[in-house]
């Protein structure tokens, strides 16, 4: 369940947020949406994969953490053994919400009111007695700031390299997707090897064609998911 | 002196028209160095006739061909996805008859036959529903793809409905902005001929004589330049098919949520049959008839009966009537003009051929170019051979559907199953399908308009039986059509438990849109 209100002094002044990492915060997951502007960092110790939404047949990037379902094998107990951790998770239980009339607007900070880290009694204090904004609250809205700021890069990186034919379907053994299978695409580097002039330059204007070759080679990371036979 | 073929001028805007522009221009673009120009001239003042509504699923491979986005397509184009038509009662008009001929072909197609192994013993259900999942897809109201499903790829095979007004000037965008037809606006006036007979020009009001060295006759029913120019005689098939009338009328849905069937339903009437194409924001509809076995009150009265039937709003209706003279011409090719669309012919709207037709004429034409002036005889003459064996098949099949009906409600039904009235070549295979069931083999060329599974759908889906049965099967045959029949089995609960309600899919494609990929 999920429920997204936007955050308010008033009413959420006794909220707490229990901090740090497990399963018990719905951190074992295959796959993690994450951003464009966090490739640089991600590329380094993730595969990244697109994968389509199953309900509105859109791209996102994705990085993989486990080799099935239910399995984040970057989590180790309840520390993360990476040291980059993609901002879906840092960010958690806040998000933006687009104020309704202009979806350009700056978003105003939400939060997930269902999520398994919002407690009344443990964890730490979103405000103080003075109803002020603590440090928690304040390192949560420069990441959701973060993520905002990522969310259009990433649909324009997604749409160009579709565009230009780099996406095929993922038909890779490493993992076992479950049924993601039919929703995971990877980069086509023999494509990405034949681009002609005018496309190279769209993409490097964009400096999208970095992040091609990033993202093709962080598929090299699979690797230390296949079960070996 | 080499005449080359260097420019070619589409006369008419319509659906065939523009079709017809896009294919050659986007394969000659594909393949040449040097791209043939492609003039099309469309009158500022006669309207299309825009009634054609359904298509074949080759349309997915024309619109992909021409490099049209499907998104785009089906957002411009008041688009839907067609998986076959439904047939209700053309075999005893009761309330309960219907049959489908489903886009799938059966199971195990290229392995096996399951006609005869379906008559051995499956018969429980109809054809359709044991040997291929598509009948069931469509009763539950589903798509045949999911919104994560590729543009052009399917879950299961599909065609569209569409717009017929709506995709030529969709079409015409598309050809102008990015195929380089160049586009002239203007009536025609005349033809000035050549010494050898040929079209040296077509001459218009508003933009003087226009030349080209090949000419595309999309005049409608008119055949301005084979009929007119070439004088090439019509062949009247109306002893055949006996539908020379049509009603047509768009109906709007009680409310935006309606649920949209994805086929095209056609329920057979005393003398004719109401066609029913689902769109996005209407529906389509349409009584044709044969004007020697009712009237057209009647028949108006009949169509708005349906229409109320079937939740429709009859008060505010304006219905459009359009006469057909079922037939085509003797050739489609002479001289340096083809004719491409209702200026070849067109015989009724059954089973959607006349789209289809436009789409393999073009298609023809593209991939089989002549080079010269000399060299298009031999085209032509090709062209004029395939054609002509195809408007026969089409002519045959179209009859099947009459031929097998039993209703003696009304003159048309019993006059359709004369001897007289049957094709000497449909004769043939119904007397060939007494002893084996229908299959590719049956037909001569690699390419047919309709394959064996086709005529397999209409035969046992209208209740066909070999008078004394084929040849029993052996029983290693016998276990592998089982095999087909649980397959199919499998394959039907899986796709009825994950197809979107095909409404549910339009609404996310004009929300979402789907990706190339």
């Amino acid at each position: 369940m999920v429920d997204v209100v936007i955050l308010d002094a008033e009413t959420h002044h006794d909220l707490r947020v229990i901090e740090g990492s497990g399963s018990q915060f719905g951190e074992n997951i295959q796959f993690a949406p994450v951003l464009a502007t966090e490739l640089r960092q991600l590329v380094l110790e993730y595969p990244v994969l697109f994968m389509k939404n199953p309900e509105t047949g859109k791209f996102g990037l994705v990085v993989v953490l486990g080799a099935k379902p239910d399995e984040n094998r970057y989590l180790e107990a309840d520390r993360w053994q990476s040291s980059y951790i993609p901002i879906h998770f840092r960010r958690a239980p806040f998000l933006a919400v687009q104020s309704a009339s202009d979806g350009s607007g700056s978003g105003a900070l939400a939060i997930d009111l269902e999520h398994m880290r919002i407690s009344r009694d443990r964890g730490t204090r979103l405000f103080d007695d003075a109803r002020q904004p603590g440090a928690l609250l304040a390192e949560a809205r420069r990441l959701v700031s973060l993520a905002m700021a990522g969310v259009r890069p990433t649909e324009r990186m997604i749409e160009l390299f579709v565009e230009r034919g780099l996406v095929v379907p993922w038909r890779g053994t490493e993992i076992d997707p479950g049924s993601a299978a039919s929703l995971l695409y990877a980069i086509d580097e023999q494509a990405l090897a034949e681009l002609e002039q005018a496309d190279l330059g769209d993409l490097h204007r964009g400096g999208f064609l970095q992040a091609a070759f990033l993202v093709a080679a962080s598929r090299g990371h699979l690797s230390r998911f296949a079960v070996p036979t | 002196m080499t005449q080359r073929v260097r420019h070619i001028v589409v006369v008419g805007g319509g659906t065939a028209g523009w079709l017809t522009a896009g294919t050659l221009a986007a394969v000659s673009r594909s393949q040449r160095a040097e791209p043939i120009a492609i003039t099309l001239v469309e009158s500022p003042n006669i309207p299309i006739i825009g009634v054609g509504e359904g298509t074949w699923p080759t349309m997915r491979r024309t619109l992909r061909r021409m490099g049209v986005r499907e998104t785009d397509f089906i957002r411009s184009c008041n688009a839907t996805f067609k998986q076959g038509a439904k047939f209700a009662r053309w075999v005893t008009g009761d309330e309960q008859d219907y049959y489908y001929h489903p886009l799938v072909l059966p199971q195990g197609y290229f392995e096996t036959n399951l006609g005869l192994h379906w008559l051995e013993g499956e018969k429980q259900q109809s054809f359709s529903r044991s040997t291929c999942p598509q009948e069931e897809i469509c009763e539950a109201g589903l798509a045949p793809k999911l919104i994560t499903t590729a543009e052009y790829d399917g879950v299961a095979n599909y065609a569209y409905h569409l717009d017929a007004g709506a995709f030529a000037e969709f079409l015409k965008a598309h050809c102008t902005e990015k195929l380089g037809v160049r586009h002239v606006l203007a009536d025609m006036t005349g033809v000035r001929a050549a010494e050898n007979g040929d079209i040296a020009a077509i001459e218009t009001a508003q933009a003087g004589p226009i030349t080209g060295d090949l000419f595309v006759d999309c005049t409608g029913f008119r055949s301005l330049l084979l009929g007119g120019h070439f004088n090439v005689p019509f062949r009247s098939c109306k002893h055949i098919l006996f539908i020379d009338r049509a009603l047509a009328v768009q109906v709007p849905y009680p409310d935006p949520d309606t649920p949209l069937a994805s086929h095209t339903i056609s329920t057979a009437q005393g003398a004719g049959w109401i066609w029913d194409i689902g769109l996005q924001s209407r529906r389509g509809t349409g009584h044709v008839f044969s004007s020697a076995h009712t009237d057209e009150g009647e028949a108006e009265a009949d169509l708005r009966r349906y229409i109320r039937a079937t939740g429709g709003d009859d008060t505010h209706l304006s219905v459009r009537r359009i006469d057909i003279e079922p037939g085509h011409r003797e050739r489609f090719w002479a001289g340096n003009c083809v004719a491409i669309g209702l200026s070849a012919g067109f015989l009724e709207p059954l089973e959607a051929s006349a789209i289809l037709l436009v789409e393999i004429s073009a298609q023809f034409l593209a991939e089989q170019m002549p080079a010269t002036r000399e060299a298009m005889e031999i085209v032509a003459d090709r062209f004029n051979r395939t054609f002509a064996y195809r408007w026969d098949r089409i002519i045959d099949f179209l009859k099947l559907h009459y031929l097998l009906s039993q209703r003696t409600d009304n003159d048309f039904w019993i006059d359709n199953r004369a001897q007289a009235s049957i094709p000497d070549s449909l004769k043939e295979l119904m007397q060939l399908w007494q002893y084996h069931p229908p299959s590719d083999a049956d037909f001569d060329r690699a390419v047919e308009v309709f394959p064996g599974a086709s005529y397999q759908y209409i035969l046992y889906g209208m209740g066909f039986r070999p008078e004394c049965g084929y040849d029993a099967p052996s029983r290693a045959a016998a276990r592998e059509a089982d095999r087909y029949f649980e397959r199919n089995r499998q394959e039907t609960r899986s796709m009825v438990g994950s197809l979107p309600p095909n409404r549910d899919l339009l609404d996310k494609i004009a929300r979402h849109g789907l990706q190339p990929i």
